[in-house]
């Protein structure tokens, strides 16, 4: 059975967690169920920030998302019961959002699109520094669907904008050209400005 | 390394003689500011500028962001906001320079002249620089719709108080075309914020919007469409691009619309082959008696350019009485 089955038969059985035993219905946890039927726990893996704290989430959720991590496990050099990653570029502020954008695409990747775009919407709603520094984590983690999420903010933060409209958004006070190159652009192209 | 996947220049065993040129030794000469990829370059200002002070870097993206990143946000633009991008700070300006963004756009708006010819093209007129030929050779953009406002007079019926009343009718030509090669044409007396929801290919001929194809060579469009129905006829277009800045490409000359009749086996041709049927036909070549050759002479005026985003706002919505004349540059 491959990996993202296995997640999918856990949210199943959570949500019907039922099973004879002895011809009465019982409810059981879904992990002992699963162990049963698969013979394996629900994986956790251990993320370790640049300040030294330790998250745990699902492996399928990091797997799924994050190309690094996803070749650090199947790799075999990750041991589930002593191994933590060590992710020194990102901080425990932005680790912790990473996951919680990881958590909530794995949960709730069959709910209609306009749900989800308002979640990330919702998500991205943060100061400049933390878009970067979340780009960064992302980039580093190589999580392609975030990746494109801030790339497209970004670009939509230029496109449609006027020249002194951008270099205010970006807060590029010193533009850098001479007085009569600045003269020239606005000559040249008076509809970017 | 600024080279991500989507970017690898891999290329094909055709090419081979068109690298035997100088931009051969472009990649085996020694640079050592590839080093500086990863690293935050700052361009220093030329010495008239204002900031030939201490640099003190106030934007925030400029301080986290390394340039690759940037790379990124940039490769998803169009070239359009990569013009505009490109004159908002030097920095900017010196990430955009670089022509893979440039190679990428022109192999997307030539395609119709395929790979091969278009290296070949890049060398011999351009320089070897990709964003030259982005400026400077004719193109049809596909961001908007060409649109050629044409108004004729005609009598009215004389009312009590008018005794001689004449209205002014305005109707347009829009076409929209597209990068692989099929292009849509349409002529209405709607405006353009009404018709634009229909030039897509899911509209029917009952929109009145007609399908055909065209060719570019150099500056000079020549485009065909079939109109179905009992009496097939095609209409032969011949336009020629020109920009009222550089790069612009927002104006069409119309140097010849000729309609002519074709006889049933054409009609019936598949539609991408209604430019092979139609060529070397005279102008007053007809394949079917009853429809006459009719090389157009009135209703000529110059195609406009409107992108999409201007399209709700754009002057050709305008009531013919407040309509001004001098659109066309």
């Amino acid at each position: 059975m491959t990996q993202l089955d296995r997640l999918s038969v856990y949210h199943w059985l959570n949500a019907w967690c039922i099973k004879p035993v002895g011809g009465a219905l019982v409810r059981q946890e879904p992990e002992y169920i699963l162990l049963a039927l698969m013979g394996s726990p629900l994986k956790k893996i251990m993320l370790c920030s640049s300040e030294k704290e330790i998250f745990s989430v699902e492996e399928q959720v990091m797997v799924q998302h994050s190309v690094i991590i996803n070749n650090m496990i199947e790799d075999g050099s990750y041991n589930h019961e002593e191994s933590k990653i060590p992710l020194d570029c990102v901080d425990s502020k932005t680790l912790k959002k990473v996951i919680d954008y990881c958590t909530h695409h794995t949960h709730h990747h069959n709910d209609n699109q306009e749900d989800l775009e308002a979640w990330d919407a919702q998500f991205l709603n943060v100061d400049s520094n933390g878009l970067y520094d979340l780009l960064m984590a992302a980039n580093y983690l190589e999580i392609r669907n975030l990746l494109d999420l801030i790339y497209g903010t970004i670009k939509n933060m230029i496109k449609g904008k006027k020249i002194d409209e951008i270099r205010r958004i970006f807060n590029i006070k010193d533009h850098g050209f001479t007085p009569e190159e600045e003269e020239q652009n606005r000559k040249e192209y008076p509809h970017f400005y | 390394m600024a080279s991500s996947s989507d970017f690898a220049l891999s290329v094909p065993s055709e090419l081979e003689s068109v690298l035997r040129l100088r931009t051969v030794d472009y990649f085996i000469t020694r640079r050592p500011w590839l080093d500086l990829y990863g690293v935050n370059v700052r361009p220093v200002a030329p010495f008239g500028s204002a900031s030939r002070k201490p640099y003190v870097e106030s934007a925030l993206i400029h301080q986290c962001l390394p340039d690759e990143l940037l790379f990124e946000v940039f490769a998803r633009m169009t070239p359009y906001d990569l013009g505009k991008a490109s004159c908002v700070c030097r920095k900017w300006r010196y990430t955009i320079r670089n022509p893979v963004f440039w190679r990428v756009a022109c192999l997307k708006a030539w395609q119709l002249s395929g790979v091969v010819e278009n290296y070949r093209i890049l060398q011999s007129k351009y320089d070897g620089s990709w964003r030259k030929m982005w400026l400077s050779r004719p193109r049809l953009r596909t961001d908007g719709i060409y649109v050629s406002r044409n108004t004729y007079i005609r009598a009215g019926v004389a009312e009590w108080k008018i005794t001689n009343p004449v209205h002014l009718v305005c109707y347009f030509r829009y076409m929209r075309f597209f990068p692989s090669g099929r292009f849509l044409y349409k002529n209405s007396s709607q405006k353009i914020k009404d018709v634009v929801k229909f030039m897509n290919f899911r509209s029917s001929k009952v929109d009145s919007v007609f399908g055909g194809h065209y060719t570019l060579s150099d500056d000079k469009v020549e485009a065909a469409v079939l109109y179905p129905g009992m009496r097939p006829t095609v209409l032969r277009i011949r336009l020629s691009v020109r920009g009222t800045t550089p790069g612009a490409n927002n104006r069409m000359d119309l140097i010849s619309l000729v309609t002519s009749g074709v006889n049933n086996s054409e009609a019936s041709a598949p539609e991408e082959d209604i430019l092979g049927v139609v060529e070397g036909w005279r102008d007053d070549e007809t394949h079917n008696p009853d429809v006459p050759a009719v090389s157009h002479k009135r209703g000529m005026t110059p195609f406009v350019f409107v992108p999409f985003d201007q399209v709700e706002t754009s002057v050709f919505n305008l009531p013919v009485e407040k309509m001004d004349y001098y659109v066309p540059g």
